[in-house]
């Protein structure tokens, strides 16, 4: 039997429309859907080839519970009447972490129950460990943490600037939509990056900055701008406060010697703030309407200890430019996984109510009226303190959903000791990764292929899943397992257990959207009949919102706040450690790799980690493409394979962070962080970088025995 | 405007009015969310009296289409023929989306065997692990090409040559995976031969992987 | 490319500048420095690719040898040895058997002089009158003329020019010097010889059009005549305003928007129409393309005025035309006659045989062939007759038809089929098909051929390739079977 099932994509926050082709409920082929306004008929090779994961023979299929040391198959009744009583005894002390892969239906449903049952707003995802700089800016700044503009918006525009971000691999239909633009309206392109990845071969500028300079550099920027006089004065006026002190701090230094802070030409510096403020109008642009700036960036601004610093410095920028609240211009912190917006916006955070609501009396009144019980009003952990605080005892039991924090975490080794003190720790996923290892009970959940649910993408727009192929096993849906344990614990907490008594998908979006100003106007029948929206959609009449800040700010006026350069990072390069190492992410695998590595054809295209390094400092280490390697940190090791390359600076290496073959760059990353948004400094951190010594036995031939005994 | 007698509105090209009114018409080098090429000339249809290409001819200056005119029908039988020249074996791979149109095209012209002498050409590439592209069948239709060029806006495939050395080709005449190709899929969606297939979707696992084989 | 002005084509643009330049260094393009040249410009490799592969002009192996011409004229010449370089036509039908590289055209080669070939002073007077009158009156001066597009379709030049500046600005301007029908070289004489008067057309239709860009787009075998030109463009009031082009090759370039993806760095293939060129040409903008002939053809008209161009040629068609005469006659070289000339006195003038032995091959490769008692035609845009002669670009060749025929009907089916780009299956596929059917004989299935390869083909020469079949399929079949 075959069939065609349209949905969308699992991997990266583009969220493109896939049509999933099934032959005896087997995926045959993934095809585009050109219908689909986000993504208008492309994928990338994650999208197109990439989902055979959901059959892997790895899938978890029976519920698991450890005993006698090992995780052994257990009934569903056995498995979550075991985590109800532990988890009843670990309240007040319990952590979780929903996953920005699960749908808005998921995430709802557990921060509910975290909310709800375990009576904590210790609830958080791994936006912590990607954009909550961003996050925290913007809501600072704008009083909003979204995507300000949409995709259409990049072909729209004028000049792009993209800053500490890769979408060629990252966002790969994103990056397609910017290469139109500038094939086919002469779009300008400015790359701010330490390393020159593809698109930086078609840029009119090109900033290579030393790592961890980036304030120097858009205060450089500001600083032209002003200079030039080119900032939009009248934007300036009506809708920002905080200029002058700004201007004030921005003043302290000149173009020059901002630009020699971040290691740049002061004169690329001019052309770029110039391109930014005041692009010359794109190809069909009509005459009255004035030529817009994207502001694009990604982890490379955020994954600093100073990255909140990093972001509130672009946001001044768009703020100094009038670059907000038009067609063609706006600000885009990309997003990682397929569904980190909508695990935030429907309440996987531990300092807000779902759409970003308050604590305070009025938005809280609403949860708890509908909910029938309070809600705790104390800001709970974010992901980053709630892993620190296993060792002060503070947190004691955790429930982590579709995540696998002992490899996204920083410095591998000391999360996984962190880790291993925990007295409960339950894990739902599909695979059975590093973490799930280590856990006293697993759960087997649906993939997205198997369930009904949404993801919400980067520009805000709410698209279907819908089930293409029967569940595996006995995995369920994650919204279903949690609400099946929360009618267990419900009324031992005195809840009303039909709190949590869906009966589909659909129910759980219901209840969403009532709650959520934003996604008010939403329903399935709307979604299914109209396609993606894109909130905030008020009323069931509203048609979705393509950008926002037409006139006004969630916070009113938008905030100029000052920055200023701080030390570059919290670890510098020294004699023992003397190359600074960069991660990131690579085309042919996501994220950590724990989907990706499941996908034979992905593996063939890359199976060893690569490490980036400049021909200059190989030269010096005597290393040739090709080589294995050694990289190591203060905190631990890894092995690679280099690639002698002048994309990156001398002295800068690159490291994606996917785990291939047992290695992983997060094992020599550092665990320091940002504050506000407690985020750790994976861009940089100090390595030395050895050519691998070939094993004595391989060179002499000697056989293996003659080594055991010495 | 007309079509085969039905009144209709004039918008956009001849092709759009005439699938929009569900009138089976063989385009195979046009995509529906894609520039026309006008390379297969398998629309053919008369246009107030003139043999025209629907997938590039405005609706709005014609009155009055055929598309089953004695006339357009032998012409695009002649052109199916000598499509059918270059056709080789095409295979029954599951999962490639688009397939079957040229047959069906073959099938509602009549034909069975092609009359015109084969032009049969081997070259296969097979380096991506994602696809593999077998010229053999290919049309030379140029989907794939606008595909990765217009639509991705990659470029890693042409076709390169002239006349019958015209032929598909990654980069500077290099394999695919050697080319700027990212294996977004999307000349594979597009090819209306299975000239471009994917590998069978696969999920299994090589060694090292495993995790039975971690910590 | 030379004296490039402020306006800035996307990189690309420089693409085939870039190539031929490397060309002309190495011999011959590798893949390296393909892929260097489209990293250079930041375009894809298989794009910059795709475009060198398509002209057929570049090799990508070193070759050795001589070119010789496998041109009609040339290889009636006793002693004529097919060549071993594929070579096409080397332009110097007048000089049979051709070889080597091109040679300036040497003025004892203009049999007969008229309006536009003959000496041209260098006062720009014409270029001044335009200046002085306007672009509006200039326009309409051109419009009273009647001047007809010299390239071989004959479009009305002032309404193609009308029609690009509905479409507004920024639009492009093309000068079409890119010559490649074999037994043409009439271009190349008026380039060589008077490349002013080209000039000073030009600069009245930049006066007219305001471009913001202009290209000569020449033929990148007409060494000397790309010579005369750029030497006389130095010297001339558009110095610096122009940009020179220079092809390597395919008949398909004689397809405007072939020559515009030539010179936009893409493969050179037309585009599906429409839109024309005064609509979206190059990079989308209003494109005009015009012949040098008719270039040459403006500057008269706006120095003498349209009445005096009216003077010569027929009311519907005034003005001359430049036949370039070649074969089986003691006079080749190139004719300026007034519109309306009989074709047969012009054969019999260049001291061709003039009886029932003769038959012409009017049109080139997309014309086709005519026996001597049809000869006695006026010389009139369009078809002499409906199987494919036609006055086209203006080459005729003289041929005995009992000993030439066959081998030219057959030169000619295979150039159609080596010049195909190969983008549209009818002309790819049927071309060399035709050539087959021709060739052994199997008359009988060609009409069909020839019927799908006229009215299925993408571009002008795959629906015109038929002529030269048809026509001597008409009037020689006994020849054939
Ligand atoms: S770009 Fe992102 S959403 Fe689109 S197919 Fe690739 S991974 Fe999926
Ligand atoms: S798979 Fe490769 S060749 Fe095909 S469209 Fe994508 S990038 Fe181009
Ligand atoms: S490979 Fe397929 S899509 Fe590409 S030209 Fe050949 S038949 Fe057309
Ligand atoms: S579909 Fe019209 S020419 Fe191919």
């Amino acid at each position: 039997m075959e069939k065609k099932v349209r949905s969308t994509c699992p991997f990266c926050g583009v969220g493109c429309g896939i049509v999933l082709h099934t032959r005896d409920n087997r995926i045959t082929w993934v095809d585009d859907d050109p219908a689909n306004p986000s993504s208008r008929g492309m994928l990338c090779v994650k999208g197109r080839f990439g989902v055979p994961f959901v059959e892997h023979p790895d899938r978890l299929t029976t519920p698991l519970i450890r005993r006698e040391g090992r995780l052994q198959p257990a009934t569903w009744d056995e498995a979550l009447n075991h985590v109800a009583e532990q988890l009843l005894r670990f309240r007040g002390a319990f952590g979780s972490f929903a996953s920005a892969k699960a749908t808005n239906e998921d995430a709802f449903v557990q921060q509910k129950f975290v909310r709800l049952v375990m009576g904590t707003n210790n609830i958080d995802h791994c936006t912590r460990l990607c954009h909550s700089p961003s996050v925290e800016a913007m809501l600072e700044q704008l009083g909003s943490g979204a995507t300000s503009n949409s995709y259409t918006d990049y072909e729209d525009a004028s000049c792009l600037v993209l800053v500490g971000c890769d979408p060629g691999s990252n966002h790969p239909v994103i990056a397609s939509r910017m290469r139109s633009a500038l094939d086919n309206r002469g779009t300008r392109l400015v790359i701010v990056n330490p390393r020159r990845i593809d698109l930086a071969e078609r840029a009119d500028v090109f900033l290579q900055p030393l790592p961890g300079t980036d304030v120097a550099l858009f205060n450089g920027l500001a600083r032209c701008i002003l200079d030039e006089g080119l900032e939009d004065r009248e934007f300036i006026q009506q809708r920002t406060e905080g200029f002058a002190a700004w201007r004030a701090a921005v003043e302290e230094h000149t173009v020059e010697e901002y630009a020699g802070a971040a290691g740049v030409d002061p004169e690329a510096l001019r052309q770029a703030a110039r391109l930014y403020a005041r692009p010359p109008a794109r190809r069909g642009l009509p005459a009255s309407e004035r030529p817009g700036s994207c502001l694009v960036w990604g982890m490379g601004i955020t994954q600093h200890s100073h990255g909140t610093d990093n972001a509130r410095s672009l946001i001044n920028l768009a703020l100094l430019a009038g670059q907000l609240g038009r067609p063609g211009c706006g600000i885009s912190p990309l997003r990682g996984q397929n569904n980190v917006q909508g695990c935030g916006d429907a309440g996987c955070i531990p300092d807000s109510l779902p759409g970003y609501q308050p604590y305070t009396d009025d938005a809280a009144a609403l949860f708890e009226e509908t909910w029938g019980a309070g809600i705790p009003r104390k800001p709970g952990m974010k992901a980053t303190d709630m892993v620190e605080r296993i060792a002060s005892g503070e947190i004691r039991a955790m429930y982590i959903v579709g995540e696998n924090p002992l490899l996204s975490e920083p410095n591998l080794a000391h999360a996984a000791s962190l880790f291993r003190q925990l007295e409960f720790l339950v894990v739902q996923d599909l695979f059975l990764h590093e973490t799930a290892e280590l856990a006293h009970v697993v759960l087997p959940a649906c993939s997205f292929a198997e369930k009904d649910g949404t993801f919400t993408n980067s520009e805000r727009r709410v698209q279907r899943i819908r089930p293409a192929i029967p569940r595996i096993g006995q995995s369920r849906p994650d919204w279903e397992i949690i609400a099946d344990l929360a009618r267990r614990m419900a009324p031992r907490v005195g809840i009303d257990p039909r709190q949590f008594a869906y009966g589909s998908a659909e129910e759980v979006f219901a209840e969403l959207a009532r709650l959520t100003p934003q996604l008010r106007g939403m329903s399935y029948e709307r979604l299914d009949r109209e396609g993606g929206i894109q909130w905030p959609c008020p009323t069931p009449d509203h048609p979705g919102t393509r950008f926002l800040y037409a006139d006004r700010f969630p916070r009113g006026l938008g905030k100029f706040v000052p920055v200023r350069q701080s030390r570059a990072a919290a670890e510098l390069p020294d004699n023992e450690f003397p190359l600074v190492l960069n991660t990131g992410r690579v085309l042919y695998h996501w994220h950590g790799g724990t989907i990706t590595r499941r996908v034979a054809a992905l593996v063939e295209q890359m199976h060893e980690v690569p490490l980036a390094i400049h021909p200059r400092d190989a030269a010096e280490l005597g290393i040739a493409e090709g080589d294995a390697v050694v990289v190591r940190s203060r905190r631990g090791r890894m092995t690679a394979s280099a690639v002698v390359t002048d994309a990156v600076r001398p002295g800068s290496v690159f490291v994606p962070f996917v785990k291939l073959q047992e290695s992983a760059a997060n094992f020599l990353t550092n665990n320091v962080y940002d504050e506000p948004s407690r985020i750790p400094e994976y861009k940089v951190c100090a390595v030395r970088v050895e050519k691998k010594r070939p094993r004595p036995r391989e060179v002499t031939g000697a056989t293996p025995t003659a080594w055991r005994g010495t | 405007m007309k079509v085969d007698g039905h009144e209709t509105e004039a918008a956009g090209t001849l092709l759009d009015v005439i699938l929009a009114l569900g009138i089976d018409l063989p385009h195979l080098c046009k995509d529906d969310n894609l520039p026309p090429i006008g390379a297969c000339r398998t629309c053919l249809v008369e246009a107030d009296g003139r043999i025209v290409a629907a997938c590039h001819t405005p609706a709005a200056a014609v009155q009055e289409v055929q598309t089953r005119s004695v006339r357009a029908i032998e012409l695009r039988q002649a052109v199916l023929r000598l499509t059918a020249r270059m056709h080789g074996r095409e295979p029954d791979v599951s999962g490639g989306p688009r397939s079957g149109e040229l047959w069906a095209a073959y099938a509602a012209h009549g034909l069975e065997r092609p009359s015109y002498p084969s032009r049969p050409r081997s070259a296969v590439d097979l380096s991506s692990p994602f696809f593999e592209f077998h010229e053999e069948p290919c049309i030379l239709c140029g989907r794939c090409v606008v595909a990765c060029q217009q639509l991705q806006h990659i470029g890693a495939i042409g076709i390169a040559g002239t006349a019958t050395s015209a032929r598909v080709t990654a980069g500077a005449a290099v394999a695919f995976a050697e080319s700027a190709c990212t294996a977004c899929g999307s000349c594979v969606a597009a090819c209306p031969t299975h000239a471009l297939r994917p590998k069978p979707l696969r999920a299994t696992h090589r060694p090292g992987d495993a995790r039975g084989e971690e910590g | 490319m030379s004296n490039a002005p402020a306006f800035a084509l996307p990189r690309r643009a420089r693409l085939l500048p870039l190539l031929v330049e490397r060309h002309r260094e190495h011999g011959f393009l590798d893949r390296g420095s393909v892929e260097h040249i489209a990293r250079q410009l930041g375009m894809p490799v298989a794009e910059a690719w795709e475009a060198a592969a398509s002209m057929t002009e570049f090799h990508f192996e070193p070759v050795r040898g001589e070119r010789s011409c496998a041109g009609l004229a040339c290889s009636l010449r006793p002693g004529w040895r097919e060549p071993t370089l594929p070579a096409g036509c080397l332009f110097r039908c007048y000089e049979p058997p051709a070889s080597g590289d091109e040679r300036p055209f040497p003025l004892e080669m203009v049999r007969r002089s008229g309006p536009l070939l003959a000496p041209c002073d260098q006062t720009w007077a014409g270029l001044e009158r335009a200046r002085n009158l306007g672009p509006a009156v200039a326009l309409e001066e051109l419009e009273r003329s009647g001047l007809r597009g010299r390239g071989g379709a004959f479009f009305p030049t002032a309404a193609k020019w009308r029609a690009a500046l509905s479409r507004g600005r920024p639009l492009a301007l093309v000068l079409n010097a890119e010559e490649g029908e074999p037994g043409v070289f009439k271009d190349r004489a008026l380039l060589c010889l008077r490349p002013e008067r080209v000039l000073e057309g030009l600069g009245i239709a930049m006066q007219v059009l305001q471009p913001a860009v202009t290209i000569a787009f020449i033929n990148g075998a007409a060494e000397p005549a790309a010579a005369a030109f750029e030497r006389a463009l130095a010297a001339s009031p558009i110095a610096g305003d122009v940009l020179v082009y220079r092809g390597a090759g395919g008949y398909v370039l004689g397809e405007e928007t072939a020559l515009l993806n030539a010179i936009e760095g893409r493969r050179a293939v037309p585009r599906p129409r429409p839109p024309l060129p005064v609509e979206a040409g190059l990079f989308g903008m209003p494109t005009v393309v015009n012949n040098v002939e008719t270039m040459a053809a403006v500057s008269f008209i706006i120095r003498e005025g349209a009445a005096a161009f009216r003077e010569l040629g027929t009311a519907h068609a005034p003005g001359t035309r430049i036949l370039s005469v070649s074969g089986r006659v003691s006079r080749p070289g190139v004719y300026e006659v007034p519109m309306g000339t009989l074709l047969s006195d012009v054969v019999v003038e260049a001291g061709g045989a003039g009886d029932s032995s003769t038959a012409l091959l009017c049109g080139g490769p997309s014309g086709g062939f005519l026996p001597w008692d049809l000869a006695a035609t006026p010389i009139l845009p369009g078809r002499y007759h409906p199987t494919g002669a036609m006055l086209g670009a203006g080459g005729v060749v003289v041929l005995d038809w009992s000993s030439d025929i066959r081998r030219a009907a057959l030169t000619m089916a295979a150039y159609n089929a080596e010049q195909s780009c190969g983008k549209c299956t009818p002309c790819r596929e049927g071309a060399p098909l035709l050539l087959e059917l021709l060739g052994s004989g199997r008359t009988a299935e060609v009409d069909e051929l020839a019927d799908v390869l006229q009215h299925a083909s993408l571009c002008g020469l795959g629906q015109m390739a038929p002529g030269p079949v048809r026509s001597a399929l008409e009037f020689w079949s006994g020849v054939f079977v």
